[in-house]
């Protein structure tokens, strides 16, 4: 499945409730790391979970050690955030968060936190946007490749289809770059379809 | 004589939100932009009494609209209409002489009392 499946009136609307759904995730952002943060418009894409790897291993986003956050969200549209971390602004955003020690369990402790704080935001407006409420699981910090690899995503068809959101952050001391992927089944992304039509047809 | 509206927002579903959250009965003729650069355009063919004005759109953003508005002597009432809606946002729209901020999504009751304390709706 990939863009052409939806609707260009299905399209914006997904676009601008994302819109909605980064705002919010930026500003509280913005009050954890006591920094003005820059959005830029994000770009949506719909892609199958395959070609969600491709995406993310030629961007180059995603090497060995690359870390992954994932956490599982439930309502009547289930399914799963993934947030990359790319490589730059790290040192940065560890600076503000006031983790000065470089140890690597610090790293993952501070991505972990930013992670569920953009997942917590982004993805609770987005489906609020659609007349829901979700419930999440616990965050669990994994490395990428490793991930990838397993049998888990690339042997069972539980994904069909993902969400990517590639999120710009600029922080007034350096930028960094998140990408927050959705993964959906194929009933979700038929559900969230639907929901997009009752968002439109209510206007 | 109607007052003119302009809305600009790069979504077509964000422009419809705004346009069904304004009262019905009031008196305005609605023109809508999907970029500054149109935005600057129409305001200059006097279609902008009042601008309701998105900050996150591509080419031209809300903020540069602002500033060039400023530029030229801003002889319009602009309400900033965003998803950002970070404290320094509000700020740097309001210092650009953006006289009021709603947060997105619209709807009526957060646009209504808006129009009503600066009197360009009873």
């Amino acid at each position: 499945m990939n863009n052409q499946n939806l609707t260009e009136l299905q399209r914006d609307a997904l676009q601008e409730i994302t819109n909605v759904g980064m705002g919010k995730a930026g500003a509280a952002l913005a009050q954890l790391l006591g920094t003005f943060v820059t959005l830029s418009v994000p770009r949506i894409v719909l892609v199958s979970v395959e070609e969600l790897i491709t995406v993310l291993r030629n961007a180059d986003q995603v090497g060995s050690g690359t870390p992954l956050v994932r956490q599982a969200f439930q309502s009547d549209i289930s399914g799963e955030a993934v947030v990359f971390f790319g490589p730059d602004g790290r040192s940065e955003l560890r600076e503000l968060m006031g983790y000065d020690d470089p140890a690597i369990g610090l790293e993952h402790e501070m991505l972990s936190d930013v992670a569920n704080l953009l997942v917590g935001a982004c993805v609770s407006s987005v489906f609020e946007q659609l007349g829901r409420s979700l419930s999440f699981s616990a965050p669990t910090f994994v490395d990428a490749s490793a991930w990838f690899d397993s049998p888990e995503i690339m042997e069972t068809a539980r994904w069909k289809i993902a969400l990517l959101l590639h999120v710009h952050f600029g922080l007034e001391n350096g930028d960094f770059v998140a990408q927050l992927a959705m993964l959906l089944p194929d009933n979700a992304i038929t559900r969230m379809t639907a929901a997009l039509n009752t968002v439109l047809d209510a206007l | 004589m109607p007052l003119s509206l302009l809305v600009v927002d790069d979504s077509a579903l964000a422009r419809k939100i705004l346009i069904n959250s304004l009262p019905p009965d009031w008196d305005v003729e609605i023109t809508q932009a999907t970029n500054g650069v149109e935005a600057l355009r129409l305001y200059h063919e006097g279609k902008a009494a009042v601008m309701f004005l998105d900050l996150t759109m591509p080419e031209m953003d809300g903020f540069q609209v602002l500033a060039q508005l400023r530029q030229e002597g801003l002889d319009v009432f602009v309400v900033v209409v965003s998803a950002d809606v970070q404290a320094g946002a509000i700020e740097r729209a309001k210092a650009l002489g953006a006289m009021a901020f709603i947060q997105k999504p619209v709807n009526p009751a957060k646009l209504v009392p808006v129009l009503k304390e600066y009197g360009l709706y009873e």
